[in-house]
């Protein structure tokens, strides 16, 4: 009999042992799919969320905006076309060997032609003319046009070693073979589509991190997420799904962790001059003119949303409200565009002032799984237009569908979520604003076809100011153009959300990335 | 029956060749893979070297006789996303789906087929009623509201099970299982469960319905007059007689299973092929989609089979109809 109940006891502490881990772990869920370990093969969101462990970068960028120092200790501009970076003479990869300016250089290189890659980072180098190498701690860019912004854009390439890397492909990565590192964790293992294990990197040149080892999971279901936490399956989840918000919140075993982001929910109208099936009278039949060419239009179906009550009531506050592509306080911001007064009876009377006194008919178009919020946000926004006699319908079409006909402007009202992933506006400006212009690479995502010379002259002005309160000037005029012209109609700006162990602590690190670096213990 | 076995494979050529044009159009259909695959900021440029690089500028007949080529040279083609060979991909997730459909089906016919026959029996007893409406619960409730009710159970308020995830695993014949270690039934228990709740209740039914329709057959009346104990009875004359339906449904049932474990699996962030497949269609990863389905139906084929065989080995009637 007693043996029978050690027996018991002793599996029963087994389980208990199973469950519980050191507290020197870390055990992170984490919502964006990974496509690779290999730092260069693609830009995709869950990618530099891991990378960022295991690799430095030259520069790096850190919370909202502003270039801080990584692997490069400092760096100085010889000419408006020449950077010197110096590197950190203490740095060193987990075989032991230094890190020189050889890496980097193989680095800009690799990054440009990884195969099978689909989201490149070649972007970011573009206008990287040629990388020389004075001497092991020392090197000189050199870039094709002045370019004020090439220490943003370099801060997301990472830099691999060229000793480990030159014959490696991206198998060799995955596999942990090639993960031969300098960032503040090293590689244990790597199971797709399921975990990657961390340990400390002992031979980091950077303060010592706080976790001996780490496990990341990806756990991408919302409500799974908010049930591993509350289980104690993992201590932290990041992008926590609004609808747990309250709830969490209120519950004294977890801790939940907002912070203002820069990602912002934009609506693009189309300004394609032809008649669309989306765009018609109150019978349905094909307007012969765009109604949203003209600017009375547009500024009617902007001030009849009101984004106070949807932040309120749709998003439960899990978002601030955006009057302008970039939030308050980042760099760009204008404060005088930082209120878009809600007056359906101006906005009637504008409809009417420019030939639409009776509405019309607008579907609305927006991607089902893609945007957190984003079919519930449209909902609410084509019951304000539908008030002001705007009768708004709204289409959720599933992303892989939207992207494709939205890319071509074949919607007459597109939603895009834009990152801002640089921290300043340009980044905004030249990819949803601009003129579209393949050649260029201008107005990438410029779905409604917006096009204002205005905007693209400050475009080209800032893209060469290396005065950075000057540039801010020029961004903040941009800002007045763009909005009082409603070229687009910003929604709101997504918080950053984590939860985690009441006894942890959780600091944003860079935009909504998610990292064991922003994870401390709660003193 | 080496006769009916190549008409068999013959099927199932026509079968999977039908299927990859169907796919392939529809995948097709849907749209275009780079806008998914590029990142936000990519300029037209770097999509047009993307569209050119992945073939996806060529004509369709051409993209898919180049699919169908390859193919036949055994090459399914490498994932755009993960950039590993779609079989490769589909290979390291299946075992976690196989070993969570199993488990499902274990439970299914441990659980299912002692209470159907309880309640067949003994149609009257109230816990045979209990049953019978229970078998009903398991019909209706959706699988994710199941699923999070248990989690919420047995994970959140009871601490007992982990919430989401696959546990441990131990290497054989180069395959990861988790089924092996303590920690990985812990994570198994409640995905499984889940699984099985509806096919439980199907098994249940069919076995209660056959026990129903096999008891007032004269051979059972006859056994039981001959003097026959009442369990060698049930265990011989009724159960086996109820096991064709049985194995024909679990068959099917096998393959659903192990192909659309999508919701159990993404609730339980359970890293097994339906959620791969499901991030594959919303990224139309076409060369994952195309060889998940491939594989797909090469099981459904593979399982009908034995399904076949042991209907042979069940019922003698089969067995002599086919050799004539």
């Amino acid at each position: 009999m007693t043996t029978k109940l050690s027996t018991i006891a002793l599996s029963a502490a087994l389980i208990a042992a199973a469950g519980a881990a050191s507290a020197e772990d870390l055990r992170i869920g984490f919502a964006d799919p990974v496509s690779a370990i290999d730092p260069q093969l693609n830009n995709h969101a869950g990618d530099h969320s891991v990378s960022q462990h295991f690799w430095s970068r030259l520069v790096a960028q850190k919370t909202e905006g502003g270039v801080v120092p990584d692997i490069a200790a400092s760096w100085k501009n010889l000419t408006p076309n020449t950077w010197e970076f110096k590197l950190r003479e203490n740095a060193v990869w987990s075989d032991g060997k230094p890190v020189t300016a050889e890496d980097i250089a193989f680095s800009y290189e690799r990054a440009q032609a990884v195969p099978g890659s689909v989201a490149s980072f070649k972007g970011f180098l573009r206008n990287v003319a040629k990388v020389e190498i004075k001497d092991p701690h020392t090197l000189v860019i050199t870039s094709h046009a002045p370019d004020p912004l090439l220490p943003i854009n370099i801060s997301s390439v990472y830099i691999v070693s060229k000793h480990v890397g030159q014959n490696a492909a991206t198998d060799d990565y995955n596999s942990g073979k090639a993960m031969v590192t300098e960032g503040p964790y090293g590689f244990v293992s790597y199971t797709p589509g399921d975990r990657i294990e961390m340990k400390r990197n002992e031979r980091f040149w950077g303060p010592k991190p706080e976790w001996e080892k780490v496990n990341y999971r990806y756990i991408a279901n919302p409500a799974a997420r908010t049930a591993a936490l509350l289980s104690g399956d993992v201590d932290v989840i990041d992008k926590v799904s609004f609808s747990d918000i309250e709830k969490l919140e209120k519950n004294p075993k977890v801790k939940v962790w907002s912070y203002p982001g820069l990602r912002a929910l934009i609506m693009q109208p189309s300004f394609n001059p032809n008649p669309s099936k989306f765009l018609t009278d109150k019978a349905g039949k094909p307007l012969d003119k765009n109604p949203l060419l003209d600017v009375r239009v547009r500024k009617a179906l902007n001030m009849a949303i009101n984004r106070e009550a949807i932040a309120d009531r749709v998003a439960r506050g899990g978002v601030t409200v955006a009057t302008q592509w970039m939030p308050a306080g980042s760099f760009g911001y204008d404060p005088d565009r930082s209120k878009i007064d809600v007056d359906p009876n101006k906005a009637k009377a504008l409809l009417t002032e420019a030939g639409y006194p009776n509405g019309f008919k607008l579907t609305m178009h927006v991607p089902g799984e893609r945007y957190p919020l984003a079919p519930e946000t449209a909902q609410a926004i084509a019951q304000f237009w539908t008030r002001i006699g705007v009768e708004t319908q709204v289409e959720v079409v599933p992303f892989s569908v939207y992207s494709g006909a939205a890319n071509k402007n074949e919607y007459a009202m597109s939603m895009i979520g834009w990152g801002n992933g640089t921290g300043e506006g340009t980044y905004a400006m030249t990819a949803i604003l601009a003129t579209a212009n393949p050649a260029k690479g201008l107005g990438a995502s410029n779905w409604g076809r917006y096009s204002n010379p205005k905007l693209d002259e400050a475009l080209a002005k800032a893209s060469a100011e290396f005065d950075d309160a000057k540039r801010e000037a020029i961004i903040k005029d941009a800002v007045k153009v763009v909005m009082d012209d409603v070229g687009i109609m910003p929604l709101y700006h997504y918080k950053n959300i984590w939860a985690s162990r009441p006894d942890l602590k959780v600091v944003p690190w860079h935009s909504d990335r998610t990292v064991a670096m922003q994870v401390s213990k709660a003193k | 029956m080496l006769g009916w076995l190549l008409q068999r494979v013959a099927q199932a050529l026509l079968v999977i060749f039908a299927m990859s044009l169907v796919v392939f159009l529809g995948l097709h259909a849907v749209g275009n893979p780079a806008d998914l695959l590029l990142a936000p900021d990519a300029t037209q440029i770097d999509r047009a070297e993307l569209v050119a690089r992945l073939g996806l500028d060529r004509p369709l007949w051409e993209q898919y006789l180049n699919f169908v080529g390859s193919a036949l040279r055994g090459d399914l083609g490498r994932s755009f996303v993960y950039n590993v060979p779609a079989v490769t991909l589909i290979l390291q997730r299946l075992p976690a789906t196989l070993e969570l459909a199993f488990a499902a089906m274990i439970f299914a016919v441990i659980i299912g087929v002692p209470l159907g026959l309880y309640a067949g029996l003994y149609p009257e007893r109230l816990l045979s009623k209990l049953i019978q409406t229970g078998s009903i619960l398991g019909f209706s409730l959706p699988t994710f509201w199941v699923g999070l009710l248990l989690i919420m159970t047995f994970s959140v308020s009871l601490g007992w099970l982990p919430a989401s995830g696959r546990g441990e695993t131990v290497r054989v014949f180069g395959v990861e299982w988790s089924f092996l270690t303590l920690n990985g039934w812990r994570h198994l228990l409640l995905p499984a469960i889940n699984l099985s709740l509806f096919k439980v209740s199907l098994v249940i039914r069919l076995t209660r319905a056959g026990v129903r329709e096999v008891l007032p057959l004269d051979y059972v009346r006859f056994a039981r007059a001959k003097g026959l104990r009442r369990g060698r009875v049930v265990m011989m004359h009724i159960l086996r007689n109820i096991m064709i339906p049985l194995v024909t449904v679990l068959g099917l049932e096998l393959g659903s299973t192990i192909a659309f474990a999508v919701v159990t699996e993404s609730i339980f962030a359970w890293p097994g092929s339906g959620k791969l497949i499901l991030d594959s269609i919303n990224a139309l990863d076409r060369p994952v989609v195309m060889a998940y389905l491939l594989v797909v139906v090469t099981l459904f084929v593979f399982i009908n089979l034995v399904v076949d065989i042991l209907y042979r080995v069940l019922d003698p009637r089969v067995r002599e109809e086919a050799s004539a």
